[in-house]
């Protein structure tokens, strides 16, 4: 059993790869077909566009598009993703810097959203049909219903302009590195408040009203009503029967979530000036930064892809049944 | 020895002629602050290099780290830059124009601490100059001497005298040698080491070593620039600020909000309703204005531009609607460009009738008339060139032609949005039906130097020395910006005289008149000219800000205690 999850395992990784491999070809190839130049910034009344065709020549985009897949695929394959245009850095640079802002404050917010959903599930399950539950699920569809940004935009209100608590923009302070080590972690929690509140709200937003509809579900199956008609104590019910169960379909929106949260975390970077993956990618889109776009791309079909990986994995230690579900996928 | 007796006598002539350079200013010291001063920034640095910088907020960061041998201010009365001692402490033009000698500080030291001489000023336009290297500023090549194949000559046209004097020799008489000789510098110890062609894409371009102002402290994409006081070059303006903090911020809202609220203290760009808001409502926030050289104007094609394309700009034929400069100027009358100033701007933009920007009191032609709105002229106009409403249907036409046009506009622009509106509202009143087209940025751009637009609206800076050619000259496909096609022979000839001027007054006469042929021609509708809105927070002080860049003389800029 354990070779075959095991191939399994192999053979869903290898379909991955190679939707990767589609993905980014598509993506490489509607770059091109998308009017705009690059090389715009190098246009002057006094050269012209001269001085733009010297520099695309010198970075190669003179080249037929096939051939300039084909390079890049080589160069990809030996971990060189290529050269900015816009930043003039190695493109594999500009991802190992941003990468690390997008996967802290997305990974944080997604640590929360989950320690934040399952308690409050647990107490909207608990307080199902009162007042309090109709408050918090009708808040977390508004929520949910509005954009990121929004989100974003209120809370930098209340916590930059009106309380005056936490700065609305930027990582870390001017002066971060005439700072001592713990006054590091303190200013970067103190600029990265914001952006990850948005991202946790809005993500718990979205899976709490899955999670509590699971939880009701589950709640009103027959070997729960069996349980209480045992005399089993309802709190030992819930934690230990119904949310098991209903955690199932909540692992599942987990990983779908993975993929939201990168899209929501492209505009809270832009929101609140963070040099992360998402900022880099909007202006490489707006510029026609043509490499650093499909890197991005590349590099984010790869985290949604491990993510739906990660969770179905976790359903199936959830529920062993389950795992013969992906066996046979 | 002859050199040496030359170099002598220029020194003499020179500190006989200025008598001193160094400048002090009167500020009350317990008043000041060493302070830190936060600025908003609405893009990145492309380089920490003026060989290849070419925005205007990487242009204005580097101006502080690499100085230029002079500063330069812009007068508005005298239409001319005026020039103060930097690098230089003073210079000598030769009488006819083509050479033209600096005698250097000897104090000066790179943020590195090497030596700051002249074979530095010598390398950095031989840098400038070289082909090779694909400086944005290479085109300052044309003005000196030149071997046979065409290279610039360096070892003629930059002639190092000894340490600290330097001769430019030009090919020719150079109207403002001091405009042409007045790139930054560049550190010659750094640059010599680095291959030509691999300068573009060299570290060097984010880790500047200057003589400016202010040095880099740090740097981080898209988040921040920390500039900090420069005490180790003996540079005579040591600045009262000690840093300087630019942060990126993308999000105007943001921007503003963060002045506000005191995050940030300097912020530019302000839109007019924001400024009003400011003004009313934050004392401690104080908003000037600079009246600048930008202008938006309604460009009509005036050639058949699918033809122009399909024929690879062979055929030149006038564009079906906009060819006619009569159906032009019937356009400019039945828009009301007054009512989008008042509806959009208030107080913070001026009509406009030229591309020559209210800052230069003596070019503009203020005996332009200026075209008043009225459609019912307009009606007559097109009305004598065959455009009437033949099927009732309240749209003109001509040999059953409609007379609608699409007018395309880049995204993110609310001021050209808003001017959109009225221009479809007026001319729609006159029977013409006008679609707005927004366009992303890039996108917009891309058409309109294709030439594949019919009108659009958009702006442009006018340079500083008015150097116009390149947006109205007739040659297409040399004058990039010429993106409306516009053609005249006489506005060439002018051109062409205006490169061999001797005096100022016939430099004015010749752009007066340029002026008018364009008003007469209408090649494009002239909007308005925008002011450029900055708002700063009041404890910033002795603040000078110049219509060419509002950093002008930071070092004299302090915080109030």
């Amino acid at each position: 059993m354990r070779d075959r999850i095991f191939k399994i395992i192999l053979k869903r990784l290898i379909y991955s790869i190679l939707m990767i491999l589609v993905l980014v070809s598509v993506v490489f190839f509607m770059m091109y077909l998308l009017p705009g130049d690059p090389f715009q910034q190098y246009y002057s009344p006094k050269l012209g566009n001269d001085l733009a065709e010297e520099i695309r020549s010198e970075f190669g985009f003179d080249k037929p598009v096939l051939v300039q897949f084909i390079n890049w695929i080589k160069n990809v394959s030996q971990g060189d993703f290529g050269y900015s245009i816009v930043y003039k850095r190695p493109v594999n640079q500009l991802l190992n810097e941003s990468i690390l802002v997008t996967l802290s404050i997305s990974m944080t917010a997604f640590i929360l959203q989950i320690l934040i959903t399952i308690p409050l599930g647990l107490f909207l399950l608990k307080h199902s049909g009162k007042k309090i539950d109709l408050i918090i699920d009708k808040l977390a569809l508004i929520i949910y219903s509005a954009p990121s940004f929004v989100v974003a935009i209120v809370l930098i209100y209340f916590g930059s302009i009106v309380f005056k608590i936490f700065p609305s923009s930027q990582m870390i302070s001017y002066n971060f590195y005439e700072m001592s080590f713990s006054q590091k972690i303190v200013d970067l929690l103190h600029h990265l408040t914001l952006p990850v509140l948005t991202l946790t709200i809005t993500s718990v937003s979205f899976s709490i009203r899955y999670l509590r509809e699971s939880l009701i579900n589950v709640s009103n199956e027959g070997f729960v009503i069996a349980l209480r008609s045992n005399g089993i104590p309802e709190k030992v019910i819930r934690r230990k029967h119904i949310l098991p169960n209903a955690l199932i379909s909540y692992i599942t929106i987990l990983g779908m979530e993975i993929g939201s949260l990168l899209s929501k975390t492209l505009i809270t970077e832009t929101v609140f000036s963070l040099p992360g993956m998402g900022k880099l990618m909007v202006s490489s889109i707006f510029t026609r930064d043509y490499p650093v776009i499909v890197a991005c791309v590349m590099i984010s079909g790869f985290m949604v892809i491990i993510g739906n990986l990660v969770a179905d994995f976790l359903i199936a230690r959830f529920n062993p049944k389950f795992s013969y579900e992906i066996v046979s996928r | 020895m002859k050199k040496i007796f030359v170099t002598i006598l220029l020194i003499s002539i020179t500190i006989l002629t200025f008598p001193s350079c160094k400048e002090k200013l009167e500020v009350p010291k317990d008043k000041v602050t060493d302070g830190e001063l936060f600025i908003a920034i609405k893009n990145d640095v492309d380089f920490f290099n003026p060989l290849y910088s070419s925005d205007i907020v990487s242009g204005l960061i580097n101006d502080l780290i690499f100085s230029a041998l002079t500063y330069s201010e812009f007068n508005s009365d005298s239409s001319r830059l005026i020039y103060y001692p930097n690098l230089a402490r003073s210079w000598e033009i030769s009488k006819d124009k083509r050479s033209i000698t600096y005698f250097l500080k000897t104090n000066l030291k790179w943020s590195d601490g090497e030596k700051f001489s002249a074979r530095d000023v010598q390398y950095s336009y031989f840098l400038y100059t070289h082909p090779e290297v694909m400086s944005v500023r290479q085109d300052v090549e044309r003005f000196f001497i030149h071997d046979k194949n065409g290279q610039v000559d360096y070892k003629k046209s930059f002639v190092v005298l000894s340490d600290s004097v330097i001769t430019f020799n030009f090919s020719e008489e150079v109207e403002d040698p001091l405009f042409v000789t007045g790139l930054p510098i560049l550190p010659e110890h750094i640059f010599r080491k680095i291959p030509l062609k691999e300068l573009f894409n060299h570290e060097v371009n984010f880790k500047p070593i200057g003589v400016g102002p202010f040095k880099l402290e740090n740097y981080i994409r898209q988040q921040q620039i920390v500039l900090v006081r420069n005490d180790s070059t003996y540079f005579d303006k040591i600045p009262f600020i000690k840093k300087l903090i630019f942060k990126v911020i993308t999000d105007y809202n943001s921007r503003i909000n963060q002045l506000k609220n005191g995050e940030v203290d300097f912020v530019t760009d302000v839109h007019p309703d924001d400024a009003e808001i400011l003004k009313r409502e934050y004392p401690n926030i104080k908003v000037e204005t600079i009246l600048g050289r930008d202008y938006d104007y309604i460009g009509w094609n005036n050639i058949d531009h699918n033809l122009y394309r399909k024929s690879n700009g062979k055929i030149i034929k006038p564009h079906p609607l906009f060819g006619n400069k009569e159906i032009r100027l019937a356009l400019t009358m039945a828009i009301n460009r007054k009512e989008i100033i008042d509806g959009y701007f208030g107080e913070f933009a001026h009509l406009s009738e030229s591309p020559i920007s209210p800052i230069f009191k003596g070019f503009l032609d203020t005996s332009l008339k200026i075209i008043q709105y009225n459609p019912e002229e307009a009606k007559r106009i097109l009305y004598q060139n065959g455009w009437k409403d033949s099927d009732g249907d309240k749209i003109l036409d001509k040999d059953g032609k409609p007379f609608k046009f699409k007018l395309t506009i880049a995204s993110g622009k609310p001021h050209r949005e808003f001017a959109a509106t009225i221009i479809k509202k007026d001319l729609a009143k006159i029977g013409i039906d006008v679609e707005i087209e927004i366009l992303e940025t890039s996108l917009f751009f891309n058409n309109l130097f294709e030439k594949k637009l019919d009108a659009w609206i958009a702006g442009w800076t006018v340079p500083l020395d008015l150097d116009l050619e390149a947006f109205w000259g007739s040659k297409l496909n040399k004058n990039f910006f010429n993106v409306c096609s516009y053609q005249n022979s006489e506005v060439d000839r002018i051109f062409s005289e205006l490169r061999k001027v001797k005096s100022l007054e016939e430099k004015k006469n010749l752009i007066h008149r340029f002026q008018k042929i364009l008003q007469n021609d209408q090649p494009v509708t002239f909007l308005y000219w925008i002011d450029n809105i900055i708002a700063y927070n009041k404890k910033l002080k002795n603040t000078k800000i110049n219509p060419i860049a509002y950093t002008n003389r930071i070092w004299e800029w302090y915080i109030e205690k």
